[in-house]
This record gives C-alpha cells, sequence and structure tokens, in this order.
C-alpha cells in the first residue's frame, strides 16, 4: 500500500505572535519551524496504515527547502519511509488562499497512491482547505474531518467523519482515496533518539515546482497572483471592563456575583 | 467580471443559515442580485424556506441530487462544481463551518476560483475584494487580497448586528436536477448529533465548561450537577478532553465547537486563545479562576479569582437558578 501524507511547516504560534517578520515569511529561523500540529495526526495515521496492511508512506512537503528539510526529517523520524521537498522558488510564494495549491500537490511524484492524507487545517492559515483541493486536482473521493478509521480485513477503511452537528460513517473502497484527519482522531507517536539521529543522515528527494510532471508553471503563477496577503498584525482587542470578586478575601463573592448577574438579567 | 450576482450557497435549508448568510450578502454587497443555491433533500424544510425567503433574493436554485439524502461534503462539493461550470467568474459564499469549508475548497478547486475560509468584513476595492481573516489561531489577523477577474469562494463569519432584508424582490425559483454521480459507501450512515429537543452546546442560553483547573474527572463531573440547577450545558476545554475527563463532542475552541451562548461559565480554564476563539460569540463571559493573571479574565465581563472547583460547590449549594 502507497501512502502519501502532507506535511506542512509552520512558525510556531508563540514564536509568530511576537515576531511578526516569522510570520509573514520575511524572516526565517529554522529554530521556529515546526510541524503543522494538525498535521500530526495525519502522520500518525498514515504509519497506522502501514502497520496494518504492510506500505510505504511518503512525506511531501511544499516550502523553503530549509523549512521542509526540518519537518520531512522529523516526519521520518517517526518512521514515514520517504520524504520529498517540492521547493517554490518558481514563485514568490503559493499561498492557501489558491486552488493551485492543491494542483501543485497533486503532482508530487509517487507512484499507484492509495491513501491521500493531510491535517484538517493548518496552524498558521487555519484555511481547512488542502485535501479538498488535493481531491478536486486529482478527481479523486475525499473523506473529511476523519475523527476515527477501521481497518477492515480486505484493505478498506471505515471511517467516521465528525462535524460541529453531524457524523458519518461509512465503508470506503474506492482507491486512490483523500483523507483529512481530525485532531482528535489519534495520539500521535514520539520519535526515539536513534531514529532522530538515523533521519538527519537520510536522503530526502528534492523538486522544484517547475519540475513535476505536466504542470505548467506559468498558468499557475497566474492563479496564484489574483489572491496575496497585503497585511498581517495582531488583532485589536477591545478592552473590557471586568467586574471581579476575590474569593480568597470576600467569602460572599459567589452570591456576590450571583446577585449581579441577576441584576443585569444576565441569569 | 460575472459577478453583478452575489451566489449564496447553503448545504442546508435551515431558515437560520440561510438568514444568516443571506443578510452577510446584505451589508457587504448590497448592489448585487442574489441567487441562493439550495441543497436540502426534506421537502417540508423546502417548503418553509420558499415561504421564508419570497421576496428577500431574486432567486433561488433548489439543487436536487438523486440517490443522496443528506449532505456529504464530498458529492455535494462535485454537485456545486457541476452547477456553476457554465458561471463565468462567479463569487460564492457560504456559512463558514468546518462541513461547509471542505465544500467550498472543492467548489474552488474545481472552478479554479481563489479561496478563504471563515472570513469578516468582505470589502470591494476597485477589481478587489479585501477580506479579513483570523491567523494563527486567533492570535494574528490577516487581510487578503482577491483579483475579482477570477472567481472567488468565501466562507462568512455571521454578522454581529441584524441586518434588514429586502422585501420586494420578484424571487424566481428554479429546480435543478444534478447530474453528478453519487460515490457514497453502501453502509454510510449519517447522523445528526445535536437534538434540537435537547440542551446542548448549541441551544443552551447558559453553558458551564471546566478546564484543567477543576484538577480531577471527578472534579469536572460536579459540572453535570451544576448544569442540571442552572439549566446550563456542560462544555470542556481541550486538556479536559485530551485527559479523558470529557467526551471530545464537549470541547469548545478551535478544534471543537463555536458557541454563542448568552452567558458562559469558564471555571479553571485559562483562556488560551485556541479556546476563546469558540466562545468570541458569547453575550456574556464569566470566567472563575484561582491565577488572578489567567488570560480568560481579559475576555471575561464578570470574574471570581479564587478555587474553580470552591465555586462550584457554593454555587450548587445555594441552588442558584437561571
Amino acid at each position: 500500500m502507497n501512502i502519501v501524507v502532507y506535511i506542512k511547516a509552520v512558525v510556531d504560534p508563540d514564536k509568530a505572535k511576537n515576531d511578526l517578520d516569522l510570520a509573514k515569511g520575511t524572516k526565517e529561523d529554522k529554530l521556529a519551524l515546526i510541524i503543522n500540529p494538525y498535521d500530526k495526526q495525519a502522520i500518525e495515521a498514515a504509519l497506522q496504515l502501514k502497520e496494518k496492511y504492510t506500505g510505504k508512506v511518503t512525506a511531501v512537503s511544499l516550502g523553503s527547502d530549509l523549512a521542509t528539510d526540518k519537518i520531512l526529517r522529523d516526519a521520518l523520524s517517526l518512521g514515514v519511509d520517504e520524504g520529498i521537498q517540492i521547493s517554490n522558488d518558481d514563485f514568490e510564494s503559493l499561498s492557501s488562499y489558491s486552488p493551485a495549491l492543491g494542483t501543485v500537490l497533486a503532482k508530487a511524484p509517487v507512484d499507484d497512491v492509495d491513501y491521500y492524507i493531510t491535517g484538517r487545517e493548518a496552524g498558521d492559515d487555519n484555511q481547512s482547505i488542502t485535501g479538498a483541493s488535493i481531491a478536486a486536482a486529482l478527481d479523486v473521493d475525499f473523506v473529511d474531518n476523519v475523527d476515527e478509521v477501521e481497518y477492515n480485513d480486505d484493505e478498506t477503511l471505515t471511517l467516521t467523519s465528525r462535524w460541529d452537528k453531524s457524523e458519518l460513517k461509512g465503508t470506503y473502497k474506492q482507491k486512490p482515496l483523500v483523507l483529512s484527519i481530525k485532531d482528535t482522531a489519534n495520539t500521535p507517536r514520539l520519535p526515539s533518539f536513534k531514529a532522530k539521529m538515523q533521519a538527519k543522515k537520510a536522503t530526502l528527494k528534492h523538486f522544484k515546482v517547475s519540475d513535476l510532471p505536466d504542470i505548467d508553471v506559468a498558468r499557475i503563477k497566474a492563479i496564484a497572483d489574483r489572491a496575496t496577503t497585503i497585511n498581517l498584525a495582531k488583532p485589536e482587542v477591545a478592552s473590557k471592563e471586568t467586574v471581579l470578586f476575590n474569593l480568597n478575601d470576600d467569602e460572599n463573592a459567589v452570591s456576590e456575583l450571583v446577585a449581579d448577574l441577576k441584576k443585569h438579567s444576565i441569569l | 467580471m460575472g459577478q453583478d450576482t452575489i451566489y449564496l450557497v447553503t448545504t442546508t435549508g435551515d431558515t437560520a443559515d440561510v438568514e444568516a448568510l443571506q443578510a452577510v450578502a446584505q451589508a457587504n454587497f448590497p448592489e448585487k442580485q442574489t441567487r441562493l443555491v439550495v441543497f436540502e433533500s426534506n421537502a417540508d424544510k423546502v417548503e418553509n424556506l420558499k415561504t421564508k425567503t419570497a421576496n428577500t433574493v431574486d432567486a433561488i436554485d433548489f439543487l436536487a441530487i438523486s440517490g443522496l439524502d443528506y449532505p456529504d461534503p464530498n458529492v455535494l462539493g462535485k454537485a456545486f462544481v457541476a452547477y456553476f461550470k457554465n458561471v463565468d467568474t462567479p463569487l460564492i459564499l457560504l456559512n463558514s463551518s468546518r462541513f461547509n469549508n471542505a465544500v467550498a475548497a472543492r467548489i474552488a478547486a474545481g472552478l479554479t476560483a481563489s479561496i478563504v475560509t471563515d472570513i469578516e468584513q468582505p470589502t470591494i476595492d476597485g477589481t478587489n475584494l479585501i477580506v479579513s481573516k483570523k491567523g494563527y489561531s486567533g492570535e494574528l489577523k490577516r487581510q487578503v487580497q482577491l483579483d475579482m477577474n477570477g472567481g472567488i469562494v468565501l466562507t462568512v463569519n455571521p454578522l454581529k448586528d441584524p441586518v434588514k432584508l429586502p422585501t420586494d424582490k420578484d424571487t424566481v425559483v428554479q429546480n435543478i436536477a444534478s447530474e453528478v454521480v453519487v460515490t457514497l459507501p453502501e453502509d454510510a450512515t449519517y447522523t445528526l448529533t445535536t437534538n434540537d429537543q435537547d440542551l446542548n452546546l448549541d441551544n443552551a442560553e447558559v453553558v458551564v465548561a471546566g478546564g484543567r483547573g477543576l484538577k480531577s474527572e471527578a472534579g469536572f463531573k460536579e459540572l453535570y450537577q451544576l448544569g442540571k440547577i442552572m439549566n446550563a450545558a456542560v462544555g470542556a476545554s481541550r486538556p479536559v478532553v485530551d485527559s479523558g475527563w470529557a467526551d471530545s463532542s464537549l470541547m469548545i475552541g478551535q478544534s471543537g465547537k463555536s458557541i454563542s451562548p448568552k452567558v458562559y461559565f469558564a471555571f479553571g480554564i485559562s483562556g488560551t486563545v485556541q479556546h476563546t476563539i469558540g466562545i468570541e460569540n458569547a453575550k456574556c463571559i464569566v470566567a472563575i479562576n484561582s491565577d488572578k493573571d489567567a488570560p480568560i479574565f481579559k475576555l471575561a465581563d464578570y470574574g471570581i479569582i479564587g478555587d474553580a472547583k470552591a465555586v462550584i460547590q457554593q454555587l450548587v449549594t445555594s441552588k442558584v437558578s437561571n
């Protein structure tokens, strides 16, 4: 079974909020880059598939060489078999606001893929569109927000998708299939020290976007240029007046709160 | 540009959902013609929606998909792509939700349209549309500029203030049979996990939620008793769910639900953005935390500095009612 898992390098949110240059990408710091937290469950799902049915997991990451090198090695240390870097030298940026993203990712050169797996969303742009975009580019089916995976003996999967108000469960026989995995679907494993050391020495495959098969770089660039981030800033926080009681020095704090809430018809 | 019409796509016929979407269109694009594109398999809901939206939109297209009795985002995405195939550079809005984002992404990819999910404040600037969107799970705010010479798909957050909808339109209603091939598993089951009749996080006016500050599963379970007394639904922060004290369906925030109760009680919840993004639309926030510097107090209208478990106990004992 061939499994492709798409992973994205994001700036650690705690670092991004304190250094907007990191968030905007005008400055790059290897130490601030992490695997998109939502992709960890995608990697885990891919590894569980491989362990259940035997096969090969290829991690694919699009972005700067520095960023993809770091996170692909992290993925290898968890048990992923191969890493493919796709560098976007041909573009200033290829954002997730553009349908070109799925077009490019779908062209990653891996043969006979059974499952394409993504995390539910990326922690930096919170778009939650990559899985659907890849499925559309490949013209295959897509199962979104997968929260539970049952592995059947005939290599089909029974998947439960969960949304805010509903769930959908079914046994999917068609392949290839694109899955996006919810961050509550599983508990990602941790790497061993030895595996980390081995991953450092591993060789990654590297492609530029223009190296990918059947790709029209000029067209993709034109599509990508239609959507651009023009500003990224800390949101203005409306300062609120908080009516505060302190239970440590006022034993009636709770009843005073309740009285106040009732007075204002909140309770 | 084929954008004198704005397309409002809905995957349910629920009138509240449709009205929320109409309100966004009316507030931000009052000049444009509005065309509702609806998938709703329930005939009663279709009739109800026709009555409710009469004269408030220019056109409604009801999309029928033979063999599909419930909304599956995969099939719906493909059906909407087919619907829009012959529309030149459409501007398409959906209400933002996890479910709709997947549908929207498929529509955008199928039509080579730009897409931004969970946006606010769309404004037209010449031939561009500028939208605001949260980044880094709410830590930062981003403005994205979209060229209107291409198609655009947006999922939009609801407006905070109500908008008056027009009532003088001649609504043209059409039924359209989609020819999309339904590729559902034979054994597929679709379940609504919230029942509108029961008190739940979506419909409760009062929500009592607990976090790590409740110290244990037993501490968290006290909330159920309080919920009963206050006629409140119980919610949880992510650490509580990760510790196994509560089911993930109770989770509020980036990875869970976004809720809009009249009053939200946060017991022992520190208030990371990943959590507070889910309670932005609560009318009143009451925070109870032993740490006076907990970020939740910055958002709270009322607060008690003190042990959350002790406060729950006192509220239960005093039988505070709603």
